[in-house]
């Protein structure tokens, strides 16, 4: 995603952040708490080294958090915008709700559609049983048939 | 490319809302990992009761499908508060330093349990680490974290639920409605395509869940197969026994025409139980066999005493040590038949265990001896 930091951040709506500045026991007392479990986390995962493998969980760690910061927010930033811009009120909802549920259900199904389970046991069929490609496109061919539904409806009825 | 923020539904009250609904899900995340934790590797002072049967299984459906449902709201989260991120300046104290700084490990950590947990319930390892070592300590990390997220935001959180100043315009709070609308609708859809695995009324709609009830050998999914076990050639040995021993009055060794023999006669018992995977599906189905219990009285044990049961698979889940509380229950069973008939192979013919209230991974299969502690 290039360009994306390099402008100007206008903001029309406050997101979350507060402008108390953090003091007092409650965030220095939960400071301490949380530290110490945070700690207790990061020495058990050094300690445990042999099996956590520090350096490739540093990397999973930072490549996700990448993946999510620079592709994945900025995509869905674009296409709301998009969405606002372009598309009529009435089919703004309908339309928003069907991506991200078809985002939502394509993300969460990765590992079952690219289905390497199967090869840790050739002879357990009841490892992934699912025809799983076919099984993600019946589910979203059902909620956009409920899109459409729902926005003709709103489209012809503007005053709900 | 100017990056303009111009959505009405991004606002505190929606983030303080998400907040919540993040924190509530990885809270249930966290207490019922823990608990599977503790019931595999029990600490002297924590024994794990037999009963009620149900709750193990409960308690894992709890920690994979709220797990589950973490990802659309998480996402949700993040992007009502995404603008923060090209916040400028970056930071303004050094407390505001540290309560940023702890993002990293609160969002990365959680975006890789996510990952790791949807992976591994999938059968798909491509990661290198062991799942289940780094699973563990990065719950704790997270955990942390979010207590100092929560030390840092819930004044504003509290500011944003109670005050009405928060909802400033019709229209903000009616994109707010409709944008935590959509969040909801998103987690709804994805737990009913998947949750049938482990909630039997659902079983039919569980077209995306890595396991469906009612597909295996017996109508039973299986975990680990007896060839990936290694035990497949094992399993036809005429001379196999089963021997009970340890801390008992007279020692034996029982043939599969045994133990059918006592199945056959007032040792016998059937049970409903299910079996309740670490990876969150679950079934339950009808097991018969002979009673731990009665074996015991046989060969002369204590009622009292713990029991380790070995497999004839080597490594792995293959030893397991039951509590006084699971060697007692009248349902724990050295079970011979599945849903009237015997076990299939790859279900831990010629006889296996079945306990209420325990995780799958301890129910173990293809057993080769029995042991008073």
């Amino acid at each position: 995603m290039a360009g994306v930091g390099d402008g100007p951040v206008t903001q029309a709506t406050t997101p979350a952040q507060s402008a108390e500045p953090l003091a007092g026991w409650r965030w220095w007392g939960g400071l301490a708490v949380g530290g110490a479990v945070g700690l207790f986390g990061m020495a058990g995962l050094v300690r445990d080294a042999a099996k956590t493998m520090p350096a490739v969980w540093l990397r999973w760690l930072v490549g996700l958090l990448l993946a999510h910061d620079l592709v994945l927010a900025p995509l869905v930033h674009l296409v709301g915008r998009r969405l606002r811009e372009r598309v009529p009120a009435a089919w703004r909802w309908p339309l928003q709700v069907g991506l991200v549920v078809s985002g939502v259900l394509v993300l969460a199904s990765v590992p079952v559609l690219y289905g390497v389970g199967r090869a840790t046991q050739p002879g357990n069929t009841s490892v992934l049983p699912g025809d799983y490609p076919r099984a993600l496109a019946g589910v979203v061919i059902v909620v956009w048939l409920g899109v459409l539904l729902w926005g003709v409806r709103r489209a012809r009825n503007p005053g709900r | 490319m100017s990056l303009s923020f111009t959505s009405k539904a991004r606002n505190e009250r929606a983030t303080a809302v998400l907040g919540i609904a993040v924190g509530v899900l990885f809270g249930v995340c966290l207490l019922t990992g823990l608990l599977s934790h503790l019931i595999q590797h029990p600490p002297v002072w924590f024994a794990w009761p037999s009963r009620p049967a149900w709750l193990y299984r409960w308690s894992q459906g709890l920690h994979v499908f709220s797990g589950i449902a973490l990802l659309p709201v998480l996402l949700a989260k993040l992007w009502s508060v995404y603008p923060n991120l090209y916040r400028w300046p970056p930071v303004r104290n050094l407390a505001h330093a540290i309560e940023r700084a702890a993002i990293v490990p609160l969002l990365g950590g959680t975006l890789l349990l996510l990952a790791t947990g949807l992976m591994n319930i999938a059968y798909w390892y491509g990661w290198g680490f062991d799942f289940i070592a780094t699973h563990y300590w990065t719950a704790w990390i997270v955990a942390g974290a979010i207590i100092v997220h929560v030390a840092a935001k819930l004044p504003l959180v509290r500011r944003c639920l109670t005050s009405r100043r928060a909802a400033a315009s019709d229209a903000a709070s009616l994109e707010r409605r409709r944008f935590l609308a959509t969040t909801a609708v998103a987690a709804g859809v994805l737990l009913l395509v998947t949750v049938g695995e482990a909630f039997t009324p659902l079983r039919r709609l569980a077209v995306l869940a890595p396991r469906r009830q009612g597909v295996g050998p017996q109508g039973l999914p299986v975990n680990k197969d007896a060839v990936s076990a290694g035990v497949a050639g094992k399993l036809a040995d005429p001379g196999w026994r089963l021997a009970v021993g340890g801390r008992i009055e007279r020692p034996a060794a029982l043939s599969l025409a045994d133990l059918q023999a006592r199945m056959a006669g007032s040792m016998g018992h059937a049970a409903h139980l299910p079996i309740a995977c670490v990876e969150g599906w679950s079934q339950e189905v009808h097991w018969r066999g002979v009673r731990l219990r009665a074996l015991l009285d046989e060969v002369g044990a204590s009622h009292d005493a713990a029991v380790r049961v070995q497999s004839l698979q080597r490594g792995g889940s293959s030893t397991v040590v039951l509590n006084p509380s699971h060697v007692r229950d009248p349902d724990t069973l050295l079970a011979l038949e599945l849903n009237g008939g015997p076990l299939h192979p790859d279900h831990g013919y010629p006889v296996r265990l079945i306990a209420p209230n325990n995780p799958g991974v301890m129910q173990t299969k293809w057993l080769e001896s029995v042991t008073v502690l």
